[in-house]
C-alpha cells in the first residue's frame, strides 16, 4: 500500500547539546518533488545527509524502496546527490564526471557511453563532453553535476542547496531547468534550501523545518494559505500578525485601536492574532470606509509595488499593488485600508 | 623622492632596492663568486694538487666517458631514486592520516614529523650505524631469535644509505603531500562514495590523482636533497659504495684534484637543476 520511496522513522542526532533531528518522520513520495525548508541549523542538511550515508543517525531508522539503509555506507544506498559547490571531479573530463557513477558499478563501456551522451543531451550541453570543469561557468557545472548524479538512475536525487552559489537570473533559469528535469525523467527528487519562493515554485510537497522538527508537511498551497503556525505563516511569504478579539456573530475581529476587520474563522470568540497577506489588503484615499493607517515605506518591486502602513495601534502592515502606481503615494501620507475577508488566524 | 612622498607608509622602489641590497651582496659574495670561481677551475687541470695555467676540457670528457664515471652516476640516481620511492611509499599513509586528522591534532602531527630535522644528519646517521652495523640492534636481535647464523650486512652498502637517506628526507615528502592531500576538498570523496565508489576506487581515482602536485614536489625535493646528500653516503655507505657526493669529496680532499671535483660538482648541479625545471613544467600542466 505504501508508495513511498524513502522512509523516515523517529530519527534523532544531536551534535553535543543541539539537536540536529529530533525524533522525525517523514514519507518521501515516489516521484515526487519534496523539499526540506528552513533557515540555517534547523536541521534540513542534517535530515537530507542522513538519509544519503554521509552521517549516521543516533537513534531511528531509514528505508528506501522498503529496504533498511539505516547502517549502509553511502555507496550501497543507489542514491544520487548534487552539493552546493558542485563538486565535479577536477582532474576529469565531463564525460568522465557523468560516467563516474556507472564506471563504479561496472557498467560496460558501450552502456557508460551511451548513458553520458543521453545525460548531456538532458541538460543541454553535448558539445562540453571532453571538457575539464574548471573550464566551465558555475551553472555549467551544476548542470554536469546533476546529470553526473541522475546517469546512475538514483532511487532519489538529493540536492544539497544546488542554486545557492550562483546569481539569481541563472538561479532562476535553472529552477525551470530543475523542474523539466524532474518531469521529464520521473525521478523522486529531495530538495534543500532556504529559499522559500524557490520551495514555492518547484515542490510538490515542502517540509518546512524548524529546530529539528518537520514544522508542517504540506503542498505550496496549503503552506502559504493554511500554515499550521505562526511561523510558517511568518517564513513563508510576507505576513503581518495583528492581535485582536474575534466575535463569529459579527464576523469580525476588532483591534486594539477599536478598528475592526472582516474575519471568518474556525475558532471561538476570544483573544485572536490574524495573519494577513500583503495581497490581502487593497489601498484606498483616506476617509473610505475601512482602516485608517499611515504609509512608512514605499518599495518598488518587479512588478509590483510594497507598501508598509502603519496603522492608528502601532502596528505595521504590508500592502501590495500589482504595477506601478500612477499617482505616487508618498511616505507619510493618510490612507485607508480595505481588509478582504481574514481566514488565517491563530487563538492567543 | 616623489616616489617616497606620495605614499607614506610603503616604501619607494629606490628605498626597497637598498633594503635588499645587504641580502644581495650576501648572495653575489658567498654564492655567485664561489660558483664562478668552481667553474673556471673545472676547466683546468691539475698536477700533484696543484692548478695548472691554461684551460682545457678534459675534466668534463673524462667524467662523461670514463667507463667507471657512468656506473657512478647510474648508482647516485638509482639510490636517490629508491629514497625518494620509499618516502613517498611510507609518507603517503602518515600525510593522509594528517591530513584527516582534527584541527587541534594537526600542529602537534606537524611538529612529530618536523622534529626529526632538529637533530644533525650527522647525528642521525650514526644512530642508524648503532642500529644496522654489524653488531647493531638489528642484527643482535635477529640473532638472538636464532633467525640468523651471521650477521646481515645492512650498513657499507646501498642498503644503508636508502634506509638512513629515507628516514632523514622523509619529512619533505610528507610535508609536501600532506598539503595537497589537505586541499582536496573532502565533498568529492562524499560525491563518489554516494555514486558507488568503495574506498580503493575513491583513492585511486580521487585522492591519487589530485595527490599528484604534493607527490610531484615532494619527490623532487627528496630526489634531489639525496642526490646532493653526502653525510648519510659516506657514514652509511663509506668507500664501499660509488656515490656521487662521497666521490667529490675523495677527490677534493683526498686526491687533491680540484678541477675533477668541481666539474662533478657542477654537473650535479646542472642535473638538480633540470629536474627542478622538468617539475616547473608538470605542476603548469597539470594546473591549467
Amino acid at each position: 500500500m505504501s508508495t513511498a520511496k524513502v522512509s523516515v522513522h523517529q530519527l534523532v542526532k544531536r551534535y553535543g547539546a543541539t539537536t540536529a533531528a529530533d525524533h522525525i518522520d517523514l514519507d518521501i513520495r515516489d516521484g515526487e518533488f519534496l523539499t526540506l525548508l528552513g533557515s540555517s541549523g534547523c536541521g534540513k542538511t542534517t535530515l537530507m545527509r542522513m538519509i544519503a550515508g554521509l552521517e549516521t543517525p543516533d537513534a531511528g531508522v531509514i528505508t528506501i524502496d522498503g529496504r533498511d539503509v539505516t547502517r549502509l555506507p553511502p555507496r550501497q544506498r543507489r542514491l544520487g546527490m548534487v552539493f552546493q559547490q558542485y563538486s565535479l571531479f577536477p582532474h576529469m573530463t565531463i564525460g568522465d564526471n557523468i560516467g563516474y557513477g556507472l564506471r563504479a558499478q561496472g557498467a560496460p563501456d558501450a552502456e557508460i557511453k551511451a548513458r553520458v551522451d543521453e545525460m548531456l543531451e538532458l541538460i543541454q550541453l553535448p558539445q562540453l563532453r571532453e571538457r575539464k570543469p574548471g573550464q566551465l561557468s558555475g551553472g555549467q557545472q551544476q548542470r554536469v553535476a546533476l546529470a553526473r548524479a541522475l546517469a546512475t538512475r538514483p532511487s532519489v536525487l538529493m540536492l544539497d542547496e544546488p542554486l545557492g552559489a550562483l546569481d539569481l537570473k541563472l538561479r532562476r533559469q535553472l529552477q525551470a531547468e530543475l523542474k523539466r528535469i524532474h518531469r521529464e525523467t520521473g525521478s523522486t527528487f529531495l530538495f534543500v534550501t532556504h529559499d522559500q519562493e524557490e520551495a514555492l515554485f518547484l515542490s510538490d510537497r515542502i517540509a518546512v523545518m524548524r529546530g529539528g522538527r518537520i514544522e508542517q508537511l504540506a503542498s505550496p498551497q496549503d503552506i502559504y494559505l493554511r500554515p499550521a503556525s505562526e511561523f510558517v505563516a511568518d517564513f513563508i511569504g510576507d505576513v503581518a500578525f495583528l492581535d485582536g478579539d474575534y466575535l463569529p456573530d459579527s464576523r469580525s475581529v476588532t483591534l486594539a485601536d477599536g478598528a475592526r476587520i472582516g474575519a471568518e474563522l474556525p475558532l471561538r470568540a476570544g483573544p485572536v492574532r490574524l495573519a494577513v497577506r500583503p495581497e490581502d489588503i487593497l489601498l484606498a484615499p483616506p476617509g473610505a470606509d475601512g482602516v485608517a493607517g499611515t504609509v512608512a515605506e514605499v518599495s518598488h518591486q518587479t512588478g509590483t509595488t510594497l507598501y508598509a502602513v502603519r496603522l492608528a495601534g502601532g502596528q505595521e502592515v504590508k500592502v501590495r499593488s500589482l504595477g506601478l502606481s500612477a499617482e505616487a503615494v508618498a511616505p507619510g501620507q493618510a490612507v485607508t485600508l480595505r481588509f478582504a475577508d481574514c481566514r488565517l488566524a491563530f487563538p492567543r | 623622492m616623489s616616489a617616497l612622498a606620495a605614499t607614506p607608509g610603503t616604501p619607494g622602489r629606490g628605498m626597497r632596492w637598498l633594503a635588499l641590497l645587504p641580502a644581495l651582496l650576501l648572495v653575489t659574495l658567498l654564492v655567485a663568486l664561489p660558483l664562478v670561481d668552481m667553474g673556471l677551475i673545472s676547466f683546468k687541470s691539475e698536477s700533484f694538487g696543484q692548478i695548472q695555467p691554461g684551460f682545457t676540457l678534459a675534466n668534463y670528457i673524462g667524467l662523461l666517458t670514463g667507463a667507471g664515471n657512468l656506473t657512478l652516476f647510474v648508482n647516485t640516481f638509482l639510490t636517490a631514486a629508491a629514497v625518494t620511492l620509499l618516502s613517498a611509499l611510507l609518507g603517503f599513509p602518515v600525510a593522509a592520516a594528517i591530513a584527516r586528522a582534527p584541527e587541534k591534532w594537526r600542529g602537534i602531527l606537524y611538529f612529530l614529523v618536523a622534529a626529526p630535522l632538529l637533530v644533525n644528519t650527522v647525528v642521525r646517521s650514526y644512530g642508524w650505524l648503532l642500529i644496522l652495523g654489524r653488531k647493531g640492534l638489528v642484527n643482535e636481535a635477529l640473532g638472538a631469535l636464532g633467525l640468523i647464523d651471521a650477521p646481515l650486512a645492512l650498513t657499507g652498502n646501498y642498503l644503508g644509505v636508502i634506509i638512513g637517506g629515507t628516514q632523514v628526507f622523509l619529512p619533505f615528502m610528507i610535508l609536501s603531500l600532506t598539503t595537497s592531500l589537505m586541499a582536496i576538498d573532502r565533498r568529492l570523496l562524499d560525491a563518489a562514495d554516494i555514486l558507488g565508489a568503495g574506498p580503493v576506487r575513491a583513492f585511486l581515482t580521487v585522492t591519487l590523482p589530485l595527490a599528484v602536485p604534493g607527490l610531484i614536489a615532494g619527490s623532487v625535493l627528496v630526489f634531489s636533497l639525496m642526490l646532493g646528500a653526502f653525510v648519510t653516503p659516506l657514514i652509511l655507505g663509506g668507500t664501499a659504495i660509488k656515490y656521487i657526493s662521497v666521490a667529490v669529496y675523495t677527490d677534493a680532499l683526498v686526491l687533491f684534484n680540484l678541477p675533477r671535483a668541481t666539474a662533478m660538482s657542477l654537473l650535479l648541479m646542472v642535473v638538480v637543476l633540470a629536474i627542478y625545471f622538468v617539475q616547473k613544467r608538470l605542476t603548469r600542466q597539470q594546473e591549467a
